[in-house]
């Protein structure tokens, strides 16, 4: 009984708002983070947790914006400072987003997590054709109207 | 083969099947006339086509396995058993007085005449091959006369015919001897032990057997032994040994090092929390006696874990004698090759990477090693059987593997000439020996004037140094004119654990392996001498060894600039020696080597002797420097 009056409430639902049906079929989970008042967004499925108190292990003869090597339950990942990669001054007290990209952990340091999103994706529009803007692939405004997120191209933290 | 045949007409494999069908034959003419009907000059024949055959369906399965076409050229291959069948087939009508089954009881029977004489008794035993092996086969598995016989070839490839006999001595032409066999076992007997030693390995290879039994006889009196056989067979028992072919399970290599790491891990979290800084100032006895329990726990674990990826080399070292037969069948050089010290044990990946090397360097001591004719060796007082012993050694830290030949050694005029034609020496200058031979190993190198099948493509030598260096080891090359020539290679025991020096550089850790380190010592500033490149320089015990300081090399942010302040470690891998300065020794420790991840690695870190890392006791990271790879970077900055 319990069972059908979920289901009897999930037709109604859809019955009722047939376009938020079609919105979430087609919406991508974004989690958002913040990095010299710049918001980024990264797909969900590829984060696969926030660090906040770690060492990080400083590597010699790297580019100055991997920062170095955390030890994340005996795993070694290495940490891109965002910051850095965009060419800004670096931050102490950030936070560590660990991403699967590509079959590869790597941790990007951040200022803040802001919050987690559905954004259908015919709402990212592509760059600028003369951005200059690095390791972003689209960029989006947020329904909230809190500001505008650019989509992190986490293939572009790799080495090239 | 019948399997082979069917399977693979089935999946329209067409050059496997026709091939797999002209061996059927030629083992069904074998099998109906019993082996007596290859006469003996055709047996090598024989023995290398099927050992052709099996490398041949090796390829092809493997070129199956990854999708690619077969090769269709098979027509020499079948052409050639088909000569042989021809052969065989020829033989017996060839119009011979005595046709070959014949042969066989007559040989049996001279050989037994012969062996009579030697084998006084059977139960007891022979005084002059005290050592002896006894196998039985498993129940049932059919033609154990054969079987037999292929313990007897396999024991003949290293032991001389004369040193050892065995029993029943017909198991070669005479079915019959299969029932003895299975009754009362295949007693081989040896003169040596060491040649004892070697079947043990020989039949630990072969299939379907049962158990094995090695016993050494011993005879406190010659004369009493010969007048009463039997009571040379009572003391015996005392020194049997009841081996039994052990169960093995073959578990995923990557299983085993996901338990290895997760092993290293507990090890690693358990002294964290026994040396938690929470716990200090409390009284905890019963916390403390779990702890230490713990602690034998885990240490028992790591050792297990650690053993398990640990085996011996003798599946490598035996391959070597196939490649050495071969090989001396084709150049017409007749060589032996002596295994030392197969029961070495080495971590399996480690193993799984020797056997290419080990197989270049014996190519080519055959190839180029061994004297052209036989003639040179007599005249230099030598046996004319060429002798290659390959043999392996445990140091404790390392494993030394030594190929060594006793041919005609390195012609070091020959090598340096080759060497200035290559633009790889410079004309004008003068070479040590050991600077000589280290041509050998550079990329493009190659001595002999032709290019065998086997050797001679100047691809060897640099490929073995590379690969034995990935593995962490160390190639060196020593020869004496006349004499022959050793080729030592040294391997780190586990590349996952190794024995490491902590030290500091202001805010960074780093593990230097302890077999690097010479010495440690302070100095003053006044005993650095600065050259006009703004180098450093120490003198230790009468030489000179350039400073490298680990704080400018790296360009760290925090470290000590002052000499008198810091530590200085004088390091050594291979043929580089220096001196590198520190801030401070922390302490010796067994750690744990972990890989950096790949994405670091694809900088090119490696290059400038960051070559892994690993957890320290805290959880910290500790950097792992690689004391050649360090010093070829300070040169190149």
């Amino acid at each position: 009984m319990n069972e059908d009056m979920l289901f009897a409430t999930e037709s109604q639902l859809r019955e009722l708002d047939p376009a938020q049906v079609e919105e979430t079929v087609d919406a991508q989970k974004f989690l958002i983070l913040v990095t010299d008042d710049l918001k980024f967004g990264v797909d969900a499925e590829d984060v696969i947790e926030i660090i906040t108190n770690h060492t990080i292990t400083y590597l010699p003869m790297l580019p100055d914006f991997i920062r170095g090597i955390v030890n994340l339950r005996g795993q070694m990942i290495p940490i891109v400072d965002i910051r850095l990669h965009l060419g800004k001054p670096e931050k102490e007290d950030c936070l560590v987003i660990v991403l699967n990209i590509g079959g590869a952990q790597i941790g990007i340091l951040v200022d803040s997590v802001d919050q987690m999103i559905d954004i259908p994706k015919a709402d990212i529009l592509p760059m600028p054709a003369h951005s200059v803007q690095k390791l972003v692939s689209g960029m989006c405004a947020l329904p909230d109207g809190s500001g505008t997120m650019m989509v992190l191209d986490c293939g572009q933290l790799l080495p090239q | 083969m019948h399997t082979i045949k069917g399977s693979s007409a089935m999946m329209e494999f067409q050059s496997l099947a026709t091939i797999a069908h002209r061996i059927e034959d030629l083992f069904f003419i074998i099998r109906e006339n019993t082996m007596s009907v290859v006469s003996d000059e055709n047996r090598p024949a024989l023995f290398d086509l099927v050992f052709q055959s099996i490398d041949y369906f090796r390829g092809e399965v493997e070129s199956i396995e990854a999708e690619q076409p077969l090769s269709g050229d098979i027509d020499s291959f079948l052409s050639n058993i088909n000569s042989l069948i021809a052969k065989i087939k020829g033989d017996p009508d060839g119009g011979e007085p005595a046709p070959a089954p014949q042969q066989a009881p007559a040989k049996g029977g001279e050989a037994a005449a012969v062996n009579s004489e030697l084998a006084a008794d059977v139960s007891g035993g022979n005084k002059d091959f005290p050592h002896e092996l006894l196998v039985y086969f498993e129940e049932g598995c059919g033609m154990e006369n054969l079987r037999s016989f292929m313990l007897v070839t396999g024991v003949r490839d290293f032991c001389a015919e004369s040193d050892f006999i065995f029993l029943p001595n017909d198991v070669e032409g005479n079915p019959s001897s299969s029932e003895a066999v299975i009754e009362n076992g295949f007693r081989m007997m040896f003169r040596n032990a060491a040649d004892r030693d070697g079947a043990v390995s020989v039949v630990n290879s072969s299939g379907s057997i049962k158990s094995y039994q090695a016993r050494d006889l011993q005879f406190d009196e010659p004369a009493a032994a010969n007048a009463k056989p039997e009571a040379a067979a009572a003391p015996a028992p005392a020194q049997n040994a009841q081996h039994s072919k052990e169960s093995l399970i073959s578990v995923n290599l990557s299983k085993l090092e996901q338990l290895t790491s997760v092993v290293s891990e507990i090890v690693i979290t358990e002294s964290m929390v026994t040396a938690s800084p929470d716990l200090k100032g409390l009284n905890l006895d019963v916390f403390n006696k779990s702890a230490r329990q713990l602690r034998k726990l885990t240490d028992e674990l790591q050792d297990v874990a650690m053993s398990l990826r640990m085996v011996p080399v003798s599946a490598t070292f035996q391959k070597m004698n196939r490649i050495v037969r071969d090989m001396s069948k084709k150049l017409g050089k007749r060589a032996k090759l002596t295994l030392v010290g197969e029961g070495t044990e080495v971590d399996k990946t480690i193993v799984d990477s020797l056997g290419d090397p080990i197989m270049h360097i014996v190519r080519n001591s055959m190839d180029h090693g061994l004297e052209e004719r036989e003639e040179d060796r007599v005249a230099a007082g030598k046996d004319p059987v060429g002798e290659i012993i390959l043999s392996a050694r445990d140091t404790g830290g390392e494993v030394i593997i030594e190929i060594k030949d006793d041919g005609a050694g390195v012609s070091y005029d020959a090598v340096l000439q080759k060497a200035i034609k290559k633009g790889l020496a410079s004309p004008d200058m003068d070479y040590s020996n050991k600077e000589i031979l280290n041509f050998l190993m550079m990329p493009g190198f190659s001595t002999n004037v032709e290019v065998t099948e086997f050797s001679g493509r100047g691809v060897g030598m640099d490929v073995v140094k590379s690969t034995i260096e990935d593995l962490g080891g160390t190639v060196s090359l020593s020869s004496e004119p006349g004499k022959g020539m050793t080729t030592t290679l040294k391997i780190p025991l586990t590349m996952a654990i190794m024995d490491g020096m902590e030290v500091s550089v202001g805010d960074s850790v780093f593990t230097i392996p302890i077999n690097n380190i010479r010495q440690s010592f302070k100095v003053a500033a006044g005993d650095i001498i600065h050259d006009s490149t703004s180098g450093e320089m120490i003198n230790c015990i009468g030489n000179f060894y350039p400073v490298i300081r680990t704080k400018e090399l790296y360009s760290l942010r925090s470290g000590i600039d002052e000499i008198e302040d810091g530590i200085l470690l004088w390091l050594e891998s291979g043929d580089y020696s220096y001196c590198l300065f520190v801030d401070e020794l922390l302490g010796e420790q067994q750690v744990v080597v972990k890989p950096l991840p790949s994405y670091v690695n694809s900088y090119n870190i490696k290059q400038y002797g960051i070559n892994g890392c690993t957890l320290l006791g805290d959880g910290s990271i500790s950097i792992i420097l690689d004391v050649a790879n360090l010093y070829l970077a300070a040169h190149n900055t």
